[in-house]
């Protein structure tokens, strides 16, 4: 029978890159994922053992959730700008336009709102499923979630009757 | 109502899909490794326990000490010299041909300064934050004209005492004169009614100077106060004060911020446009609010701080809305001409299941806000519960 730290380990290697990318997208950055990645894994091997095994993944999820929802703002609330979003932007492989710009609206999200979207329009999840999710209340999730996609249809420049495949880049932003 | 149709959720999807695809993720980490991180980590929390024990028996014998008649004079200590508050979160706005918002437009009535007095005040700024220090703050990424309320990049936060990662910040310029004034707030917090408390404790906060602002709403309860004001041309002021993040100075208590991994934000003046806010207001629908500004701060807490300043919209006038929270109290929200501002406690159902959901902090909140709004006439414009009524999401 393997070992606590060898099925960890083995979960590791096996669903890293997955946690990884549910991680960046939670964050809006490759190293503040992986950080979300190992800060949850840190929490849930106290508990390792009584974890159902089908369910470890989904337990991290969800950790790596409510981390990422509970990122507060710092003292000094900010933005950022385009030049730092142009060079947060150096980590994607492939950045074409369209995907440049929908990673500085993205990032430019405050926390909440960001891990709201990502879990309604990425992840599709319902309401009722990120209220569970968050351990928040359902009309937390509908207002952060308006607010979110009303702000990145604003910063990318969509409108009612643009379809999105058309949308022209981001070129400023405005207050949330 | 900004609500997605099928089609563009449908797009965004496959979009948000192609930025993970884009993204190379890292080596795989060494989960065995990981998991030796991992019982350190616990041998380390035990030893801090241990610890925390032996400090909150010092603190014991030297509060004791405190009251002893002859033994040490309690008055006499000195207030917290601790970081003063920080500049807020602050958007210029104004827009281009193009609709877009440029950051570097000022709001109207901002004094054009150089670029070396931004840096000047803005480093006076970082000594009243967190001492005096030989740091110069360094301000870049774009070129001028400067601007009072600018909110400027600073290139030098990173020599942030509390181990955070404070890139991407701005400063923004204070007012001639007011940079010594930044973050230095009187307690307690101004009554509702006290408009020059309200516009000085306001003004504190950014270094602005309130003074010929009209105060359209004020609310002032427990330690909170939230208020907006408004300048004969237009501009916004938004401000959210929260005095439990003080220190007995008035200044945020950053040593205590960043202890507490559930405080979010502590307070918040911003510079706006009225439209801003109205557009925000438009948001959710006629006379729908933003329910997420009642929070409960804690995991566990039956009670929520709310912290709000906004507008009705809606086709008639909004004069007066009510909170109705869990246990059937009502709590009055200032309202004025739609203009609104609360501050209030509310009780809502948040229910904890202590160790039932280690390691995942048990914050499972289920409470129910429901939220009246009248006409100047009494005639009920709207009433909804915020977890209930709100538009779904698409």
């Amino acid at each position: 029978m393997a070992s606590t730290e060898e099925e960890v380990a083995s979960f590791v290697a096996a669903r890293h890159r997955d946690l990884a990318r549910f991680g960046f997208m939670l964050a809006g950055d490759r190293a503040a994922g992986e950080d979300l990645v190992q800060e949850a894994l840190l929490r849930c091997l106290p508990a390792w053992e009584r974890l159902d095994p089908l369910g470890v993944e989904a337990y991290i999820r969800k950790v790596m959730a409510r981390l990422a929802w509970r990122a507060r703002r710092q003292p000094f609330n900010l933005h950022l700008s385009s030049d730092h979003a142009d060079q947060a932007t150096a980590d994607i492989a492939d950045a074409s336009a369209e995907l440049t710009d929908l990673r500085r609206a993205l990032t430019s999200l405050p926390p909440k709102q960001r891990v709201v979207l990502v879990l309604r329009y990425w992840q599709d999840l319902n309401e009722a499923e990120i209220a569970d999710l968050l351990g928040c209340r359902q009309g937390t999730v509908k207002s952060r979630a308006s607010r979110a996609y009303a702000q990145l249809r604003q910063d990318l420049g969509w409108t009612d009757d643009t379809a999105i495949a058309r949308n022209s880049p981001a070129a400023g932003r405005d207050v949330p | 109502m900004n609500l997605p149709a099928d089609d563009n959720a449908t797009q965004l999807r496959e979009r948000l899909d192609q930025l993970a695809d884009s993204v190379p993720v890292g080596d795989s980490i060494d989960g065995a490794q990981l998991y030796r991180q991992g019982v350190r980590r616990r041998r380390r929390r035990s030893a801090t326990a241990t610890g925390l024990i032996a400090a909150a028996a010092a603190l014991v014998i030297v509060a004791a000490a405190i009251w002893l008649p002859g033994t040490i004079d309690g008055s006499e200590q000195r207030p917290n010299d601790g970081p003063s508050a920080p500049v807020a979160e602050h958007n210029t706005v104004d827009r281009n041909a193009d609709g877009h918002v440029d950051w570097r437009v000022h709001l109207r009535g901002g004094a054009e300064v150089t670029h070396a007095e931004a840096e000047r005040r803005c480093t006076v700024i970082w000594h009243n934050l967190y001492g005096p220090t030989d740091l110069t703050v360094d301000l870049r990424g774009k070129d001028g004209p400067w601007f009072e309320g600018n909110q400027i990049e600073v290139g030098n936060w990173s020599k942030f005492p509390y181990g955070e990662t404070m890139e991407h910040t701005r400063c923004l310029i204070p007012q001639a004169g007011l940079e010594d004034t930044v973050g230095k707030i009187e307690l307690p917090l101004p009554a509702s009614g006290d408009a020059a408390g309200v516009r000085e404790a306001c003004g504190r906060f950014l270094g602005w100077d309130f003074s010929d602002w009209q105060v359209l709403v004020a609310d002032s309860q427990d330690g909170r106060l939230a208020a907006l004001l408004q300048r004969t041309d237009g501009d916004l002021a938004q401000c959210e004060l929260n005095s439990q993040y003080l220190n007995e100075r008035g200044v945020l208590d950053l040593d205590r911020f960043f202890a507490d991994p559930n405080t979010y934000t502590t307070y918040d003046v911003q510079l706006v446009t009225p439209e801003t806010l109205q557009r925000t207001g438009e948001m959710f629908g006629d006379y729908l609010v933003e329910p997420s500004w009642c929070e409960q701060d804690r995991p566990g807490r039956w009670v929520a701080d709310c912290l709000a300043t906004g507008w009705l919209s809606g086709p008639e006038p909004a004069e007066r809305m009510v909170i109705t929270d869990a246990t059937g109290e009502e709590h009055e929200v200032a309202v004025n001409d739609r203009w609104f501002a609360f501050a209030g406690t509310v009780v809502n159902h948040a229910a904890v299941s202590e160790g039932g959901c280690e390691p995942i902090v048990c914050d499972e909140a289920r409470g129910e806000l429901t939220f009246t709004v009248y006409a100047a006439d009494g005639t009920v414009l709207a009433e909804y519960s915020e977890d209930k009524d709100l538009p779904p999401i698409q």
